[in-house]
């Protein structure tokens, strides 16, 4: 096969275990299989292992070592989603109806009850900055309603807030050249993201 | 993006994809699908601002926040279609995307508005011929001379292209003047800025009581760079001079990530002239409204579709809209590139991931193209104001603003090496030597260096001879002269459009804007020869550039002297004088002997 035959199927390849892996989390074996079905031949299963390693390795995928006694699932990186149903198939097998475990899933409430009512205050308190409706509250504005809360709880409140579809977060595009006591204004989701506002969902 | 095909629906490859063009150019793009329930609520918003303004009543300027890709300009395009369809009132519409410095924002925007009556046409008819058809009768009320003048004679009909010149604020040769029965204005930068700002209220009230909306877009390009806080003074200054226009109804877009920096930068007075509106990110139900609008667009999408397929085969669309799911959100654009690539998946066509090293290089190359093909003597003013900045910092260089005087466009202040004042001087010549005698009386050597700027589109005649002698005597006195060349000014506009593009979040790079700073790093790789020879002249620092400049500061109090205590004086070696002095034959002069003496060279003054 010509070069670039070659790697245009590599890229396709990679694409459709990327788009499988954001719906399911499978073995490698079962994602390779289901990979290449769609390839009729022009790439063997094999290959497509060689694939997921890669894929792996640039932490575009994630392995999850056994969920409730099952092997290693593979799972696209940011993407819970599958995992989280892998995990509900495999509760649901064990016996549990479908509303216990959504419950179970829910959000804990019991432990964190502090935690619990920052997200609603902060929610509150979005909805009152709010100018008008898509307009993003600065989260200087809003940190500076909670002036006692320690930073890493605001901003995991934040973050959990998003992660809750309640709100979406506004990115700052250069928020790492900032100097140090600027970028601390900023709400930092622990990796790469500095965000510089929130924005309500509706 | 390149793409290879290898298999698929062979009945799908004779359907165009109906997901190309996710991104909105320009206002003026012909319609295509709308989903009106998107934005619908910042769309009535605006609606009823118009509708004030048509009764009389007075209202604050609009700004408009959105991510990139959003669809601000999709927005605008929907309102500029909507003012098309009535006639009572007319209502004028203009769209000035907004790159230019905060030093010439006023020439820009008044030769912008003027571009947008002259030739954007509506029934194709020029939005101004209409205005001049149904406000004859106001001409006699125009406060200014000049600019009733001129709309006599457009509206008479005649000296058609000089008259549509002035009104943009182009340099017109006297004896064009003349034939419109005009003077030569004599005004220095700051007099055209001031006189741009008066024509443009002057004809904001010609059109009035009928509102016209102005539209803003993209206001953080008046940021030379990230961060650029003169930048965002400027938005303040624009907005709250716009507010006093009583029948102008004006909406600047900005990218929503600037919200905490417009914050914190601008006054309480200056927040108040105008009122934030908002764009939402796109929620499930709008992703698949927008999925659906743009299949409809291919009726031959419904022929083909198997049998039980859902309507919208061959996209995924539980797949496109939980991307309304992310913590960000997700923007029109982004669901356009997934379905544009979902669309060729399903005929065979997969993308090969281009690297963004060559997605730049094609980007600049194209905006070079349009460049070359746009650059004229009126446009280098903004590209050399905007431009300069811009890469002067990808270079290193502190770009303040503050505290400068008014002759000065900016200084850059290297890393390393003297503070180098730049002073573009592209000022038709009836105020040029103005300016230049203004830099002469003022500039102190001996604090920074001067680079004047004024490039080959504007030469200066044989008959200029006062600006010539000032020229001169700048130069005699060690200021630099820089003349950009075609292609200098060429790069220069393509780079601070790339620039700006990636600063405005509006390239989209695998649907996505790629961060600023790789798209920074680029370019200082990639730099092209001709600019980063421009940069050089600028910010170089070497010991013998400096020199010329300090020895013509020390001549110019000392007259004559010797070159063992210049040398002194200046802390370098007597050969080092001496080869500045023969370096620099039309500045100075040597008298070698015993003790070898340094003198300015002074030449007559034209016509003594």
């Amino acid at each position: 096969m010509p070069e670039t035959c070659e790697a245009v199927l590599a890229a396709a390849a990679r694409e459709k275990l990327l788009e499988i892996a954001s719906t399911r989390a499978l073995s490698k074996e079962a994602l390779a299989k289901e990979a290449a079905r769609n390839f009729r031949k022009c790439c063997s299963t094999k290959k497509i292992e060689k694939l997921i390693a890669g894929l792996v390795r640039e932490g575009l995928l994630r392995p999850a070592v056994a969920v409730v006694g099952r092997g290693t699932l593979y799972y696209r990186s940011g993407v819970a989603l599958p995992l989280v149903n892998a995990f509900r198939e495999r509760l649901a097998k064990l016996g549990l109806a479908p509303g216990e475990i959504d419950r179970a899933l829910a959000p804990q409430t019991g432990g964190s009850f502090a935690a619990e009512e920052l997200l609603t205050r902060l929610l509150d308190k979005v909805r009152e900055l709010e100018e008008a409706p898509g307009v993003p509250v600065t989260v200087h504005r809003l940190r500076a309603a909670f002036p006692r809360v320690p930073k890493a709880d605001f901003d995991r409140a934040v973050i959990e807030l998003a992660d809750r579809r309640q709100i979406y977060l506004v990115p700052h595009d250069h928020g790492w050249a900032l100097p140090e006591p600027e970028r601390e204004k900023l709400v930092h989701d622990g990796g790469v993201k500095l965000y510089v506002g929130v924005q309500l969902r509706r | 993006m390149s793409a290879s095909s290898y298999a698929g629906d062979e009945r799908l490859r004779q359907v165009p994809n109906p997901f190309t063009d996710a991104a909105v150019g320009s206002v003026w793009e012909p319609p295509l699908a709308d989903v009106p329930e998107i934005h619908a609520a910042a769309f009535d918003q605006i609606l009823r601002v118009i509708e004030a303004r048509i009764e009389g009543r007075h209202d604050r300027c609009l700004l408009l926040y959105g991510h990139a890709g959003t669809g601000k300009t999709h927005l605008l395009r929907r309102l500029r279609l909507a003012l098309e369809a009535r006639t009572q009132p007319r209502i004028a519409f203009s769209w000035i995307w907004m790159g230019t410095s905060p030093a010439m924002m006023w020439r820009y925007v008044r030769r912008r508005f003027a571009a947008d009556l002259v030739r954007r046409t509506v029934g194709g008819r020029p939005q101004l011929e209409l205005l001049l058809e149904e406000r004859r009768g106001a001409l006699d009320a125009v406060e200014r001379r000049d600019l009733a003048v001129v709309l006599e004679h457009l509206a008479a009909g005649r000296h058609q292209s000089d008259a549509r010149a002035w009104l943009a604020g182009e340099e017109l040769p006297e004896a064009a003047l003349e034939r419109l029965g005009l003077a030569p204005a004599e005004a220095d930068d700051a007099g055209l800025e001031e006189e741009a700002r008066q024509v443009f209220e002057a004809l904001a009230a010609f059109i009035a009581p009928a509102p016209f909306v102005l539209c803003l877009d993209q206001l953080e390009a008046l940021q030379a760079h990230p961060g650029d806080t003169s930048g965002l003074f400027a938005v303040g200054k624009l907005l709250a001079a716009l507010y006093n226009v009583s029948n102008a109804v004006v909406i600047g877009t900005v990218q929503r990530g600037l919200i905490g920096e417009l914050d914190q930068a601008l006054s309480q007075a200056e927040r108040e002239r105008y009122r934030s509106l908002g764009l939402e990110m796109l929620g499930p139900e709008q992703v698949r409204a927008l999925v659906r609008a743009r299949l409809e667009t291919e009726p031959r999408l419904a022929e083909l579709r198997p049998a039980g397929a859902s309507q919208f085969w061959p996209i995924d669309i539980d797949r496109v809209a939980a991307l309304a799911d992310s913590r960000e959100g997700v923007t029109a654009r982004r669901v356009l590139f997934e379905c544009e690539r979902m669309f060729d998946r399903a005929r065979g066509i997969w993308w090969a991931q281009v690297p963004l090293e060559e997605f730049l290089r094609a980007q600049l190359e194209t905006r070079r193209q349009e460049a070359a093909q746009r650059l004229a003597p009126e446009h280098t003013g903004d590209i050399l104001s905007d431009g300069l900045p811009r890469l002067l910092h990808l270079r290193g260089a502190g770009i303040p603003h503050e505290g400068l005087p008014r002759w000065l466009d900016f200084e850059a202040r290297p890393a390393q090496g003297p503070l180098a004042g730049v002073a573009l001087a592209n000022t038709p010549p009836q105020g040029l030597w103005r300016k230049l005698e203004k830099i002469l009386n003022e500039w102190d050597p001996a604090q920074r260096k001067l680079v004047l700027v004024r490039d080959v589109l504007h030469p200066v005649g044989p008959n200029a001879k006062k600006t010539l002698h000032l020229m001169e005597e700048l130069r005699r006195r060690g200021a630099r002269w820089l003349a950009p060349s075609r292609e200098a000014l060429v790069a220069l506009d393509a780079l601070r459009r790339l620039l700006a593009a990636a600063d405005s979040g509006d390239l989209s790079y695998e649907g996505e804007s790629p961060p600023v700073r790789s798209v920074e790093d680029w370019i200082r790789r990639n730099m092209p020869e001709e600019l980063a020879a421009l940069l050089d002249e600028i910010v170089a620092n070497g010991p013998g550039d400096a020199l010329p400049a300090r020895l013509a500061a020390l001549l110019a109090e000392e007259k004559i002297i010797s070159v063992a205590r210049a040398a002194a004086e200046l802390g370098t070696t007597e050969e080092e004088v001496v080869r500045c002095a023969r370096e620099n034959r039309s500045h100075f002069s040597l008298l070698l002997g015993a003790e070898p003496v340094v003198f300015e060279l002074v030449q007559a003054a034209p016509g003594a």
